[in-house]
């Protein structure tokens, strides 16, 4: 009986950038129609790995086998043409084609004949099924602009399936759908392998990889930290191969929010919903957690409320005095900062260095008379990347050098010497590693503290129960209900935002 | 400082409205006298002929937008206002280029010119284009001329004498010989080769030497630097030649900047301000003028007549040369004056 | 820096080729001459430098040129108006007019091509209509010499405009490298929503770098006026815009903004400069005068790029 090799073996492989040894002789396998799962903390190199699986980065030592074969990869249209397709987690989709287009981009059917004019009917018929296998209710005529990042990562993995990959790499293609887009995606998962498609999913969700793995490879430092299979895949037996000891269940949010509001919102009317008001407060050292389902208009709250879309209607009181925010300088001034969702878009400058990110909102303070102090500005910066443990070579490392994580600090880091009467985290801790997830939690409840109201939008439903003192959620533009910590859970949570609202607890709605 | 959007957009709209408005009545049309109802001039009755009632829309189209025109325009003018059976437009192509030619004539026919005086770009190959426009009405060239066109007749300078006055002049200011150095606008220009052409024949057999001829596409900052470092490559010039009308005061002004004037001589065409400044200072030993006030004078006579009936107002060498006259130093007075009659200014 | 580096060892060997062809390429006169050059030139490049960083675009600036210059002419010489007087005036409106690009573009959001474009076609139709398509000049020195010595003199051997250029790029380095507004300007260059969401006042930044350009532009055109003395409002500055936008891209400003030096646009103009100048000391036909430049700078730009690429250690694959 011949034995069918493994559809993609990497062994010894080393890898150095500058002196820092990124990998160390790490050994990943994935056989035929296994759903191999790659964790580890940021920095623990998955990403580097996975770049040397793309062609990007060439290995200083180690091979390459696919299907047996030793191979060279050294672009992204290599590794296609042996059977490895990817799905990002930073997306590349290009938003002024539609769906079809952006799926098959490079790759689209034509007709015969000198002219090879693309067969339109052809490409919209094939990506119309795969978004129907793929449980997406939009056409693949609908141009990739109007799309919520959710859908577009959907797009992202009909792109890769519709390479019939032999093995598809999935880097964190939950961070951003819903409860129930990513239980289709991980049915579709299954289905895959099922026809024998290997998949390396790359995710911090432990949740889901307990659910689907069949295997699980840990990496940390740099090397590999383990295997688990079968029974063995548990949530503490994977964290503790991921950070090296044993964490201690995390801790419940502290109760010591107080009573008094400090940051009340009456009657805010967005633009996208206008005929719908929202309501709610959130007391000093409260943090309030928004959820509901993409696309429920909490992101519109957020950008109303810190200045970004002007609201339609509505008060805000602050320290119970009224203030008018008509734009971003408005909030800051007043104290009201915004963590945004796409922090590569929106939160950070990534072509520009960490110093000149962090000291962007305050710049004024490191620049007596118009002219900025070198020195002042580099103290300012490391001390506010320090507080937060960004892990970077220096405060001039370029921000887009930065893991997901890291990043995500530098945003925080933005706001944190400002002293911050309100704060507004957009999806704080999408595609963030378990670590730095712990220490953003731990900064949001050390800013609590110091008296902070904070507002938590997210679409993890653990971190929501986790974090939140108490949760308001939102169903098409209008709060159905707010919950204390004592009527936690994820069904009523979940029952509110599809739209039923609480008898007992309804907010006012429109 | 929230200006709405939407008083902003009114305020520009309003803006450009009145600008456009602003601008209608002052158009390409040269009567003098404003707003004149139709038919009538109100100044100058003394109309010569204009027995028949017709008037004849004719229009004058010269070769670039230099100021040499602007004199011709005085000429036009003139003629205009003496004469009753025509009407008079004048037209200037900005950049100088035969594609700008063709536009405005095929404006011009299409709104039913009768008689068009045209100084064209490229002769050699517009003359489709003059064909064309001489089957619909009667064409006479002005200042450059197409001979193998259909043209009726040809007013202006014989460029290639012209030149040739230039040649002696130069030989004049050289007795000894010595190198010189030719600069113009661009060579490719009909009236730049004739007179490059006759400068030359005035030259051969003498120990004059041309270097070159440098070009700067109407670009005057070129025209005045390729000067500097001409002089730079070769200071022993001699003499320095402007074929084109601002060539004269751009050598007169990169010799002022460079300490050299009066060191090198200057031979140039034509009578910008700084030009007949020059002659009579003596830094330009001459200048070849060239008349455009006859030009445009002339050449609209000439059309007048001829549409108004007068067959004798062809010449029958379909050539009516206007002479060019050499101002020196002590001719610049003389000729100032006149030129300011001309223009009608004291 | 790496990319200034770049093309100034390309202007150094420029300049080392023709020195050796043509020793007097070093010369006073040729050095003073092309000093001149850089300095009108270098000034406005520098305005345009700030507003591609920004993102966008000045297309209009020949024009403005062409514009300013009738406007001084008639002021100086019709008008009577002294010289200082006339040379604010039209570098106030000149600053008027890239108030209003700025304006139309972050309110009204439109683009800067399409904004400058029209200017360009604009401004260049009402120089010939208020010269009344005649060609402008200033005479013979009439009471504004002062005026005319910025242009045409030297001090202590350097031409003016090159001491203004020298002065002007001075203080627009500490206002783009260290200034407050310079950090501003890059960010939005970079990231203009990102930029809005730290709290930049992105609106006022981008109209600030149309204003500057607008001022630098004017400076730049009563010294070009006054170099050739006279102004024809058909032809005037013809293309200049694009001979800054060249000197600024060349230095290193990306038309997707967010990146340039004055540093670099001053080597850029001077490379721009040099190129003309040889083709003149090297005996090359003028016909060839634009050839060679777009060939010289391709070639630059092509040997950059491959400067840059060469570390990539992508293909060495050390397999054991």
């Amino acid at each position: 009986m011949t034995i069918t090799p493994p559809v993609l073996e990497m062994a010894g492989i080393t890898k150095r950038f500058s002196g820092v040894v990124a990998l160390d002789q790490v050994n990943l396998t994935v056989g035929q129609g296994e759903v191999v799962a790659l964790i580890g903390e940021n920095g623990a190199g998955k990403s580097t790995l996975m770049k040397i699986l793309g062609g990007v980065h060439a290995p200083d030592a180690g091979t390459i086998r696919v299907g047996g074969t030793p191979v060279i990869i050294r672009s992204v249209g290599d590794a296609m043409a042996r059977g490895i397709g990817f799905v990002h987690q930073e997306l590349n989709v290009l938003d002024n084609l539609d769906i079809a287009g952006n799926v098959f981009l490079g790759r689209e059917p034509v007709h015969g004949g000198p002219l090879r004019l693309i067969d339109r009917k052809r490409l919209h018929a094939e990506t119309d099924a795969l978004l129907e296998r793929l449980g997406i209710g939009v056409s693949s005529r609908t141009s990739l602009a109007a799309l919520s990042l959710a859908q577009r990562q959907m797009v992202e993995i009909a792109r890769a399936l519709s390479q019939n990959a032999r093995l598809v790499l999935m880097d964190e293609p939950t961070s951003s759908l819903t409860l129930s887009e990513t239980e289709r995606l991980l049915q579709v998962v299954t289905e895959l392998r099922a026809q024998g498609v290997s998949i390396i999913y790359i995710s911090h969700r432990l949740g889901e990889v307990e659910q689907i793995a069949d295997r699980v490879e840990v990496l940390r430092d740099g090397k590999n930290a383990g295997t688990l299979t079968g029974e063995g895949i548990r949530h503490d037996a994977l964290v503790t191969l991921m950070v090296g000891r044993d964490i201690a269940a995390a801790d419940k949010a502290q109760a010591a929010a107080t009573k008094t509001p400090r940051f009340q919102v009456r009657g805010l009317q967005t633009a996208r919903y206008p005929e719908r008001t929202v309501s709610f407060s959130i007391g000093a050292g409260e943090i309030l957690g928004f959820a509901g389902l993409v696309g429920a208009g909490r992101t519109e709250v957020a950008q109303a409320l810190f200045g970004v879309e002007r609201a339609r209607g509505g008060s805000v009181l602050l320290d119970n005095k009224a203030i008018s925010i008509t734009s971003p300088q408005d909030a800051i001034a007043s104290g009201i900062y915004l963590i945004p969702e796409d922090r590569r878009r929106f939160g950070l400058i990534t072509d520009m260095v960490l110093r000149e990110n962090v000291t962007l909102p305050a710049l004024r303070r490191v620049a007596p008379a118009g002219l900025i102090q070198r020195g002042a500005e580099q103290e300012t910066a490391r001390n506010a990347c320090g507080s937060l443990n960004v892990k970077a070579p220096s405060v001039e490392a370029t921000a887009s050098t930065l893991s997901g994580g890291n990043q995500q600090k530098v945003v925080l880091a933005k706001w944190l010497s400002l002293g911050p009467k309100v704060l507004l985290f957009d999806e704080p801790t999408r595609g963030i590693d378990v670590g730095a997830k712990a220490e953003i939690y731990e900064q949001m409840r050390t800013l609590a503290r110091a008296g902070a109201a904070i507002l938590m939008i997210s679409s993890d439903m653990e971190e929501i129960l986790h974090v939140s003192d108490r949760v308001a959620v939102m169903h098409e533009g209008g709060i159905t209900g707010v919950l204390d910590r004592a009527d936690f859970s994820e069904e009523a949570i979940m029952r509110l935002a599809v739209g039923r609202t609480e008898k007992a607890k309804a907010v006012a709605a429109a | 400082m929230s200006v709405s959007r939407k008083t902003l957009l009114l305020g520009v709209a309003a803006g450009t409205f009145l600008a456009l408005s602003g601008g209608c009545t002052k158009s390409d049309n040269t009567t003098a006298q404003p707003d004149a109802p139709a038919g009538q001039s109100a100044g100058n009755t003394a109309a010569t002929g204009g027995a028949s009632g017709e008037k004849f829309q004719v229009a004058f189209v010269t070769n670039n937008a230099s100021d040499f025109w602007t004199i011709a325009r005085k000429g036009v003018e003139k003629a205009d206002a003496e004469l009753a059976n025509v009407d008079v437009e004048f037209r200037l192509p900005a950049q100088g280029t035969a594609a700008e030619q063709q536009q405005i004539v095929d404006d011009l026919l299409a709104t039913g010119v009768k008689g068009i005086a045209i100084s064209p770009v490229n002769p050699e190959n517009q003359t489709q284009m003059l064909n064309k426009a001489a089957k619909q009405a009667m064409l006479v060239t002005q200042d450059s001329d197409a001979p193998k066109s259909d043209r009726a007749c040809y007013v202006g300078t014989d460029n290639r004498a012209a030149g040739r006055q230039a040649g002696e002049l130069i030989k004049e200011a050289l007795p000894n010989g010595g190198k010189i150095m030719l600069f113009v606008g661009m060579i490719d220009a009909q009236n730049a080769q004739e007179r490059y052409q006759g400068i030359k024949e005035a030259l051969q057999g003498t120990k004059i030497q041309i270097l070159a001829v440098r070009t700067d596409e109407t670009d005057r900052v070129r025209a005045k630097a390729n000067v500097v470092e001409a002089l730079v490559r070769h200071p022993d010039i001699a003499c320095l030649v402007g074929l084109w009308s601002y060539n004269g005061p751009a050598i007169l002004g990169a010799l002022k900047d460079m300490n050299k004037v009066g060191k090198v001589k200057i031979v140039c065409f034509d009578e910008e301000e700084d030009t007949l400044a020059g002659v009579k200072a003596g830094s330009i030993y001459a200048t070849v003028v060239q008349q455009p006030f006859e030009f445009g004078y002339q050449s609209v006579v000439l059309l007048a007549k001829a549409l108004g009936g007068d067959k004798s107002a062809v010449p029958a060498s379909k050539l009516q040369i206007v002479p060019t006259l050499v101002i020196k130093q002590a001719d610049v007075d003389a000729f100032q004056t006149k030129l300011n009659q001309l223009r009608g200014k004291s | 820096m790496r990319k200034e580096l770049g093309i100034f060892l390309l202007l150094a060997a420029l300049c080392a080729v023709v020195a050796v062809v043509n020793p007097r390429f070093l010369g006073a006169a040729n050095l003073q001459n092309m000093a001149r050059l850089i300095g009108m030139y270098g000034i406005f490049s520098i305005g345009l430098g700030i507003v591609i960083i920004t993102g966008g675009i000045d297309l209009s600036v020949g024009s403005i040129f062409a514009l300013l210059g009738v406007v001084l002419a008639m002021l100086l010489t019709d008008q009577g108006w002294p010289g200082p007087l006339g040379a604010i005036t039209v570098v106030a409106g000149s600053m008027g007019l890239g108030l209003l690009h700025g304006l139309l573009i972050t309110r009204i959001g439109l683009q800067p091509f399409i904004v400058t474009l029209c200017g360009l076609l604009f401004y260049r139709g009402l120089a010939r209509f208020v010269a009344e398509d005649e060609t402008k000049g200033f005479g013979s020195a009439r009471g504004f010499e002062t005026l005319q010595s910025a242009a045409t003199e030297s001090v202590l051997g350097v031409p003016m405009p090159f001491v203004l250029l020298l002065v002007i790029a001075a203080i627009m380095w500490v206002v783009l490298h260290r200034s407050v507004y310079g950090r501003y300007l890059f960010a939005v260059g970079k990231n203009e929503e990102a930029a809005r969401y730290s709290g930049v006042r992105t609106r006022r930044i981008i109209t600030g770098a149309y204003v500057i350009s607008g001022a630098l532009a004017g400076i730049a055109g009563v010294l070009i006026a006054f170099y050739t003395n006279s102004i024809a409002p058909s032809t005037h500055g013809n293309f200049n815009e694009l001979y800054g936008i060249a000197a600024a891209v060349l230095g290193g400003c990306s038309l997707r903004g967010g990146e340039g030096s004055i540093l670099g646009i001053l080597i850029g103009t001077a490379l721009l400069q040099v190129l003309q100048n040889l083709v003149n000391l090297l005996g090359i036909p003028s016909s060839l005068n634009f050839a060679v430049m777009g060939a010289v700078i391709l070639v630059g730009v092509i040997a950059d790029e491959l400067f840059k690429r060469r570390p990539s250690k992508g293909l060495s694959n050390a397999i054991s």
